[in-house]
């Protein structure tokens, strides 16, 4: 693929990013501020509340989206920075796809195995 | 007249294993270069010292050296203007040391010949009259026109200080001044290496370049100016040629102009 589309697709994922963590982190650890605006989100640290939401669409697909540009934006950043470093153009492309697969992988087996608890708690 | 050092950088590959740095102190007049001291050093001091210079009026570009930590056209350099009485030169950082003070700026040139720096006509066939372009489609990409290849804007970049591969800055600008000249068709040809790992995206916009390039040229400008057009598309209008000259007389006594000998 063309540079430019690997940097729009990097470009775009920042303000995404900053989106999906937002509503995250709003909803994780601002739950001061949530209760002054009259909403009630409870002990949403607490292991039932975090294995609740693993099984809610919403939260999975936020996640795994999360996952997906977190991923793509980091791993680009570090492309970029190993390039600079070294002329080998494919051996830094091969060492970021395969550590982006391993890190892919490893996400999506967390969101599977959380689902896996909440909807089989026994 | 004050009393001045130079800190210069000797380094001769038959005989030295390092870099080493030799003093030299005499009287220095107003209105001097830096390249002048050079000379008055070799012609009185040391015959040995090695340093590139030609035209000693920057225009030609060969005399880019890094004077007191800052890559400068020697000849440029007025050496009281410095404000220093211990004025350090070294070559230009970025490029493999030749001797002394002159480095290998092949990697400059061959950056250069890659983003095909010429005129790439529409046309297979040449042009048999001359392009039409407005002033102001020349303004666009004048200021680039004004590159003297001589290197310091790489000497600047920190991009290429660690990536070697990294076009840099004077190569992008010379593709964006040839991609934005009306009588060119060579963006598709020129796309394929500017948008590429070790074109522009590498481009931090520190702005190195743009600070220290003596003829004013803004590679840094040229290159965000295509980070743009590559990802908007860029439209462009191919300069017409000029309609054959009907009904019009040579003034008497002008010589008719001798055949062409090129075919
Ligand atoms: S852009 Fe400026 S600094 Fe760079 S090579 Fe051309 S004249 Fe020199
Ligand atoms: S000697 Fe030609 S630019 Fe300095």
């Amino acid at each position: 693929m063309r540079e430019s589309r690997l940097w729009l697709i990097f470009l775009l994922c920042g303000p995404l990013l900053i989106f999906l963590l937002g509503i995250h982190l709003i909803f994780m650890h601002m739950n001061t501020i949530l209760d002054f605006f009259g909403i009630k989100t409870g002990q949403v640290l607490a292991y039932n509340s975090v294995i609740q939401r693993a099984t809610e669409l919403k939260w999975l697909v936020l996640y795994f989206t999360l996952l997906l540009l977190g991923l793509y934006h980091g791993l680009y950043g570090l492309r970029s920075v190993l390039l600079e470093l070294t002329p080998r153009e494919k051996v830094v492309n091969r060492f970021v796809l395969v550590l982006g697969l391993l890190l892919f992988f490893s996400g999506t087996y967390v969101l599977m195995k959380s689902y896996m608890i909440g909807i089989n708690p026994s | 007249m004050p009393l001045l050092t130079f800190k210069i950088q000797r380094f001769d590959p038959e005989k030295d294993k390092e870099p080493y740095m030799q003093e030299f102190t005499f009287e220095v007049e107003k209105g001097l270069t830096i390249l002048d001291c050079l000379n008055y050093i070799k012609e009185n001091l040391d015959a040995t010292l090695s340093y590139r210079a030609s035209c000693r009026m920057g225009i030609c570009g060969s005399c880019a050296m890094l004077i007191n930590d800052y890559p400068r056209l020697a000849c440029e350099t007025q050496v009281l203007v410095l404000g220093k009485t211990l004025i350090e030169i070294k070559p230009l950082p970025n490029y493999p040391l030749v001797k002394d003070l002159i480095v290998d700026l092949t990697p400059l040139f061959a950056k250069h010949r890659a983003v095909k720096p010429y005129v790439i006509h529409p046309d297979e066939r040449q042009p048999e009259k001359e392009f039409i372009q407005t002033n102001q489609e020349q303004t666009k990409y004048l200021q680039f026109a004004y590159c003297l290849k001589c290197g310091i804007c790489l000497a600047a970049c920190p991009t290429v200080a660690t990536a070697d591969n990294f076009l840099g800055p004077q190569a992008l600008a010379q593709a964006y001044r040839y991609n934005s000249d009306t009588r060119d068709n060579g963006l598709k040809d020129r796309e394929k290496i500017i948008d590429s790992s070790y074109g522009l995206w590498r481009c931090h916009m520190a702005g190195a370049c743009a600070e220290a390039c003596p003829k004013g040229v803004d590679p840094a400008l040229a290159i965000q100016l295509m980070k743009k057009e590559t990802i908007l598309g860029k439209k462009k209008n191919i300069a017409p040629l000029a309609l054959p000259l009907v009904g019009v007389e040579p003034r008497p006594g002008i010589p008719k102009a001798p055949e062409r000998t090129v075919k």
